[in-house]
């Protein structure tokens, strides 16, 4: 049995930082009401390394909430949102995770968090042999700056 | 699953400008009458859409994406048309697909939040299905293990003074496109 490597990154700053090959940027939630059951989380997301590397969907924690789920809106002429169940991204490639298309769906808070707060979340990647996990805090604000 | 269907809509209704975001329509689609409630429990019916001009969106509160992403855009929209033009008294109407779900009370916590000047409406399910298909929108519950969410269509409408159907749009449009397409339909047609 091929033993994993586990890289855990821990960032003490509100801002995002790189975990090996990952490099997480711009991460943010969209503030909502208190009420609320569901929240997004958007970012950017760089694979760095040379191989194609998966994200382990599953895994994902976001601190506070229940569940974290990968969902993709689409403007077909009808607004649909579909689950992603399966993600790579191609080496020296990134993933841009933005309003009106892949969003993490985060379910069913604790307490819905307040704007200027942060939610933190473990985002999980693997290829053949790695298992990589990066730690990011995304600030909870209105909308995209 | 349960799925409300399109009836009837404007689809034979002449074109008129040809826009870069959307449609006009040279006949507008005469509104039919109806009554909901808005988020502070008052009666809101096609009178209130006379006399104003009014920018109509669908969507449901447990929307965590492309209904906040809108809403954020249509405010950013109603500033600058309330800005280049003054005298159109330009409104946002929003309509919940999910009067489940979205009471009154939980329209005006939300729209409080996002965007207080919006109206939210919302109301009997039939009465909503009834103005859907007027507006040859459709909308579909997808049930999933921990509850439901809607596909819907993605049209934003924009409503001239007179409680008709003038134009209507794609929400995936830039706000600047959207802005310059919708002073063009309101020049047009004051």
């Amino acid at each position: 049995m091929k033993k994993s490597l586990v890289m855990l990154c821990l960032l003490l700053s509100m801002t995002d930082r790189a975990s090996g090959n990952i490099i997480i940027e711009n991460s943010w939630v969209r503030a909502a009401p208190p009420e609320t059951k569901v929240m997004a989380a958007y970012m950017t997301i760089e694979n760095h390394s040379l191989k194609a590397i998966e994200m382990d969907i599953k895994k994902i924690i976001s601190k506070g909430f229940t569940k974290t789920e990968l969902h993709k809106s689409s403007h077909n002429g009808m607004i649909t949102m579909e689950k992603i169940e399966t993600l790579s991204i191609k080496p020296n490639e990134s993933l841009l995770l933005e309003p009106g298309g892949l969003h993490f769906m985060l379910i069913n808070p604790e307490t819905v968090p307040l704007k200027n707060t942060a939610v933190e979340m473990l985002i999980f990647f693997k290829n053949e042999n790695e298992t990589e996990v990066v730690r990011i805090e995304a600030e909870v604000r209105s909308q995209k700056l | 699953m349960i799925l409300f269907v399109i009836q009837k809509g404007p689809n034979l209704i002449e074109k008129e400008a040809i826009l870069e975001t959307g449609k006009a329509f040279k006949k507008p689609l005469e509104i039919i009458d109806f009554e909901l409630k808005d988020q502070n429990d008052q009666l809101y019916t096609k009178n209130n859409l006379k006399n104003k001009w009014t920018i109509l969106f669908f969507g449901y509160t447990n929307c965590p994406d492309v209904c906040p992403t809108t809403i954020f855009k249509l405010g950013q929209i109603k500033q600058h048309i309330n800005r280049e033009l003054p005298n159109i008294n330009l409104q946002i109407l929003f309509i919940t697909l999910d009067p489940e779900r979205d009471y009154t009370e939980r329209l005006k916590e939300y729209l409080g939040f996002f965007d207080s000047s919006i109206t939210g409406l919302t109301g009997d399910i039939n009465k909503i299905v009834e103005l859907t298909s007027n507006l040859s929108v459709f909308f579909q519950r997808i049930n999933k293990e921990d509850g439901y969410d809607f596909s819907h269509t993605a049209s934003i409408f924009l409503i001239n003074p007179r409680a008709q159907l003038k134009a209507s749009f794609s929400p995936a449009s830039s706000i600047d496109m959207l802005n310059e397409d919708i002073k063009k339909v309101v020049k047009k047609t004051n």
